[in-house]
C-alpha cells in the first residue's frame, strides 16, 4: 500500500478582518466533503496556525475549527506583538518557519491563505495529483470584492455542519458577478494594466475567463526536493511528471477576498500589456519554472466550454506569451552584452526586441550558444551597413543577421572550452539558427569559431552561453543596402 | 483636495474597468454586484460630476491643478482615445500639464500617423525627464518606421537603458541639451524647443559636469589634435584626457560653447535635411587638402 503523503498545512491569521474571512468563508469551504475530508483520506495532514495570543480562544472555540480538529492535528504558534508590528515580515517569518519544519520532517508544505474560498472538489483533485507523484502544484486565484461576495457566498451554503459547498462552475459564475476591478485591469487589452504584471486575462464571452500566469509561487510542494528563488518562486527545473499547474475550474477553483480599492495603485496609470512591459516585470520575478507556468492555459468557466471560443482565445494568448518570452530573453541578453562592452551589438538587439522582431528571429528560445561581435568588429563594417540593418525594408536581413549568431543546442549549458577539453574532439560542429555551419576549434589557449577568435571566456546568461568574437558571422551582410 | 480627487478617481477607474469588462463579456451592468455597497452618490454619473466640480475649484496653473489636469487628461484619453487639449508647443520645463500629457500627446500623434508632432512631444518629455524609457521607445519606433536607422538604434538603446516611465521625476535640469542620437556623423540634441546637430568631429563634444550637460569646444588646434591622436597610444590619450578634465588645464583647453552656431530647426526633419544638404555640398565641393 502506497505510503500516505505527509503534509504540513500552515495559515498565518490575526486581526478581525482576516479572522472573520477565515471563519466565515475559508474554513467552511475547506470542510466541504470534496476538500479537506478527501485530502485527509489520501494524505497525513497536520495543520499549524500562526496567530496572535488574543485571537486563539476565538479561533479554537469556533465550531468550524473544531470540525477541522477532528480531521487532523492542529498546532498553534503564537506570534509575538513585536513581530505583529510588521505584518508582512510576520507573514514571511511564519512561512519560513513552516517551510523549515516541513523540510526537516520530510513533509510537503501547503501555505493556506485565510482569505480564500474554495470550490468543492478542489482538494480531492490535489490528492489525486499527489497520488500521481507530483512534487509541486501551482494554482492561482480570482480576486473578488469581499464586501459583496461574502454575504452572497454564505447565502449559497448547502452543506451540513457549517460547511459551504459549491461546485467550481457555480463559484466561477458567482465570483464573476463580484469580480474585483483589479481583475478587469488584468484583461489583455486594458489600458490601465497593473504594474504588478503577474497574470493576463482573456474573457470568453458569456462563458468565463482564460488566464495566463507569468510567475507564481508554488501552492503545495516538497521543500526537501525543491528550492526557492529570492522571490520565493521555484528554483531549478522539474519535469512535467513532477509538476502540475491546475488549469480548469472543474478540477480546482478558489477566490481571494479583497476589499474594493485594494491594490488600486497598481492600475491608476496608462499602461498596456505589451511584450516589453511584461518582459521587464518578468525579469524581476525570474524563475526557471516561469515558462512552464506561462505555458498553461487556465480555464475558469461557468458551464460547458464551447471548444472553438476557448481555442481562439488560447491561440491569441499564445501569441502574446510567445512575444513576451522573446522580449524577456532579448532584455536579458541585452544587459549582458552591455556588461561585455558590446554596445553596438546591444543596440541592434535592443532595436529587434523593441520592434517585436525577436520573436520572428528566435521562435523558441531554448538553450543556445550565442556569438556576439565586438564593437571593433562591427566598426569594421560601414556605418551605412549597420544603419541599413535598422531600416524596415531590411527587416529580413536583420532577422537573418541575428540568426547567424545563435546556435540552439540542448547541451549549450556546458561551455565550449569544457566540451573540447573533456570530450577531446578535434573540433565541435554547431549549426546556427540560420542553418549556417559553425566549427569550433581549439588552438593552444584560444578557441575559434569558423577561424574567428573567441575573445573572452563564456558568460552564462540564463539558459545561454555568450561568447565575444572579433568579427561577424553573417556571410551576406554586404548585400544589405 | 488632492486626496478627495484621488479617491473619486479610483472609484471612476474601477467603474470604467468593470463596465468595459462587462461589455466585452456580454453582461449588463445589472448582472454585476461588486459595487452594491457603494452608496448612490458613487454611481458612475455622479462620480463624473463630482470630479468635474472638484477640478473647477482648483486653479489650472497651480501644482495641484496641473497634477489633477494631467490625470484627467490621461483618463479621458484612455476612455475616448482623444486628448481634449491642443498640443502645446514644447517648452523645456514649462509645460502646464506635465510629462504625462506630453507622452499621451506623442502617443496620440503616433496613432494618428503624425510622426513629426509625436517626435516634438516626446522630445519635450525627454528634455524634462531624460529617464523616460517609454518616450525613447516610441521615438525609436517612429525613427525605425521612417527609415532613420541610426536614430532608431540609439533611441531603442536609451529605452532599454532607462526603463523608468514618465511619472518618474528625474530631478535633472530641464535647461540642458538632451541627446536624441547620432545621424551621419552629427550628434543630434534637443534644446530649448529646437533640434540641433553638432558634428562629431572630435573638437566639439557634450560633457556632463555637476549633473548638467553642456557643449564644449576643444581649443587645441584640430590638426595638432589629430596628429597626437594618431601618434599616441590609446591608453596615453586616455590618461591625458583625465589630466585635462581634472585639473585647471580644462579651463584653458575646454571652453563651453553655444549651440546657436550649429545646424538647428524646429522639427527633426528640417535638421536631418540640413545635415544631408551639408554632406552633399561637401562631396561636391571638397575642402582642399593642406
Amino acid at each position: 500500500m502506497r505510503e500516505k503523503t505527509k503534509i504540513l498545512m500552515a495559515t498565518a491569521v490575526w486581526g478581525d478582518w482576516y479572522i472573520n474571512a477565515y471563519l466565515a468563508v475559508n474554513l467552511p469551504s475547506l470542510i466541504a466533503p470534496g476538500n479537506l475530508p478527501e485530502l485527509t483520506r489520501g494524505c497525513d495532514l497536520t495543520y499549524r496556525l500562526y496567530t496572535r495570543r488574543s485571537d486563539v480562544s476565538r479561533l479554537m472555540s469556533s465550531p468550524v475549527m473544531q470540525a477541522i480538529s477532528r480531521m487532523m492535528p492542529v498546532e498553534v504558534e503564537i506570534l509575538s506583538e513585536e513581530k505583529l508590528a510588521h505584518p508582512i515580515a510576520a507573514h514571511q517569518w511564519a512561512w519560513e518557519q513552516a517551510m523549515a519544519a516541513a523540510k526537516d520532517s520530510g513533509r510537503f508544505i501547503l501555505f493556506m491563505p485565510p482569505d480564500v474560498a474554495w470550490a468543492n472538489g478542489s482538494f480531492a483533485h490535489v490528492a489525486d495529483l499527489l497520488a500521481e507523484g507530483k512534487k509541486a502544484i501551482f494554482m492561482t486565484y480570482l480576486r473578488v470584492v469581499s464586501e459583496t461576495f461574502v454575504p452572497a457566498f454564505q447565502d449559497r451554503s448547502e452543506g451540513a455542519q457549517g460547511a459551504i459547498t459549491m461546485t467550481g462552475t457555480d463559484m466561477v459564475a458567482l465570483s464573476l458577478r463580484h469580480m474585483h476591478p483589479l481583475m478587469a485591469a488584468y484583461c489583455h487589452d486594458s489600458l490601465y494594466f497593473p504594474s504588478h504584471a503577474e497574470m493576463i486575462l482573456w474573457p470568453v464571452r458569456s462563458e468565463g475567463l482564460l488566464v495566463r500566469v507569468l510567475a507564481r509561487e508554488m501552492f503545495l510542494y516538497d521543500p526537501g526536493h525543491i528550492g526557492l528563488t529570492p522571490q520565493l518562486l521555484m528554483d531549478g527545473d522539474c519535469g512535467p511528471r513532477e509538476v502540475a499547474f491546475i488549469d480548469d475550474s472543474d478540477k480546482l477553483f478558489a477566490v481571494s477576498l479583497a476589499p474594493l480599492g485594494k491594490d488600486i495603485s497598481w492600475h491608476m496609470e496608462y499602461r498596456k500589456a505589451t511584450p516589453l512591459t511584461l518582459a521587464r516585470w518578468w525579469l524581476v520575478y525570474d524563475s526557471p519554472s516561469n515558462d512552464f507556468v506561462a505555458g498553461t492555459h487556465i480555464r475558469w468557466h461557468t458551464g460547458k466550454p464551447t471548444a472553438k471560443l476557448w481555442r481562439r482565445q488560447e491561440r491569441r494568448s499564445d501569441h502574446l506569451i510567445r512575444d513576451a518570452i522573446a522580449a524577456r530573453e532579448g532584455v536579458r541578453i541585452w544587459r549582458e552584452l552591455n556588461a561585455m562592452e558590446c554596445h553596438m551589438a546591444a543596440s541592434i538587439l535592443a532595436l529587434a526586441t523593441g520592434m517585436g522582431l525577436l520573436a520572428k528571429a528566435i521562435s523558441n528560445p531554448s538553450p543556445a550558444t550565442i556569438f556576439v561581435p565586438s564593437d571593433n568588429a562591427l566598426r569594421q563594417l560601414s556605418e551605412e551597413t549597420i544603419n541599413n540593418l535598422a531600416e524596415p525594408q531590411n527587416v529580413r536581413h536583420l532577422i537573418t543577421f541575428l540568426r547567424h549568431h545563435v546556435a540552439f543546442e540542448t547541451n549549450a549549458g556546458a561551455s565550449l572550452y569544457d566540451r573540447l577539453r573533456l570530450e577531446n574532439p578535434a573540433s565541435l560542429a554547431l549549426k546556427t539558427a540560420a542553418g549556417y555551419p559553425l566549427t569550433i576549434e581549439r588552438s593552444e589557449k584560444r578557441l575559434t569559431v569558423n577561424g574567428l577568435e573567441i575573445l573572452e571566456p563564456e558568460r552564462r546568461v540564463g539558459r545561454y552561453m555568450v561568447y565575444k568574437i572579433n568579427d561577424v558571422l553573417a556571410p551576406n551582410l554586404a548585400v544589405v543596402a | 483636495m488632492n486626496a478627495a480627487f484621488t479617491a473619486l478617481r479610483q472609484v471612476a477607474i474601477s467603474q470604467f474597468l468593470t463596465d468595459r469588462f462587462l461589455g466585452n463579456f456580454g453582461w449588463s451592468r445589472e448582472e454585476y454586484h461588486g459595487f452594491d455597497q457603494l452608496g448612490p452618490r458613487l454611481e458612475p454619473e455622479s462620480v463624473s460630476g463630482c470630479l468635474t466640480d472638484l477640478v473647477n475649484r482648483v486653479p489650472e496653473d497651480s501644482p495641484v491643478g496641473a497634477s489633477i489636469g494631467s490625470s484627467l487628461q490621461m483618463d479621458q484619453f484612455i476612455k475616448t482615445g482623444r486628448l481634449e487639449i491642443d498640443l502645446v508647443a514644447p517648452i523645456n520645463g514649462k509645460s502646464v500639464f506635465g510629462n504625462r500629457t506630453y507622452f499621451l500627446s506623442g502617443l496620440s500623434a503616433m496613432e494618428r500617423k503624425i510622426p513629426q508632432v509625436a517626435i516634438n512631444c516626446l522630445s519635450s518629455l525627454i528634455a524634462d525627464n531624460p529617464l523616460c524609457g517609454s518616450a525613447y521607445l516610441l521615438l525609436g519606433q517612429i525613427y525605425y518606421r521612417q527609415g532613420l536607422g541610426k536614430l532608431a538604434l540609439s533611441n531603442m538603446n536609451f529605452a532599454f537603458l532607462h526603463p523608468g516611465d514618465f511619472w518618474l521625476d528625474a530631478g535633472r535640469s530641464a535647461l540642458d541639451p538632451v541627446d536624441i542620437g547620432e545621424y551621419k556623423g552629427y550628434e543630434v540634441v534637443f534644446y530649448k524647443s529646437e533640434f540641433h546637430a553638432v558634428p562629431k568631429a572630435g573638437e566639439f563634444f557634450f560633457r556632463s559636469v555637476d549633473g548638467h550637460n553642456a557643449l564644449y569646444h576643444n581649443c587645441v588646434a584640430s590638426r595638432l589634435r589629430r596628429t597626437l591622436l594618431q601618434m599616441l597610444p590609446k591608453r596615453l590619450v586616455s590618461v591625458l584626457r583625465q589630466i585635462i578634465h581634472s585639473t585647471p588645464l580644462r579651463l584653458v583647453i575646454l571652453r563651453p560653447v553655444s549651440l546657436s552656431g550649429f545646424l538647428h530647426g524646429k522639427d527633426l526633419m528640417t535638421v536631418i535635411t540640413a545635415i544631408e544638404q551639408n554632406q552633399a555640398d561637401t562631396r561636391m565641393n571638397p575642402k582642399p587638402v593642406p
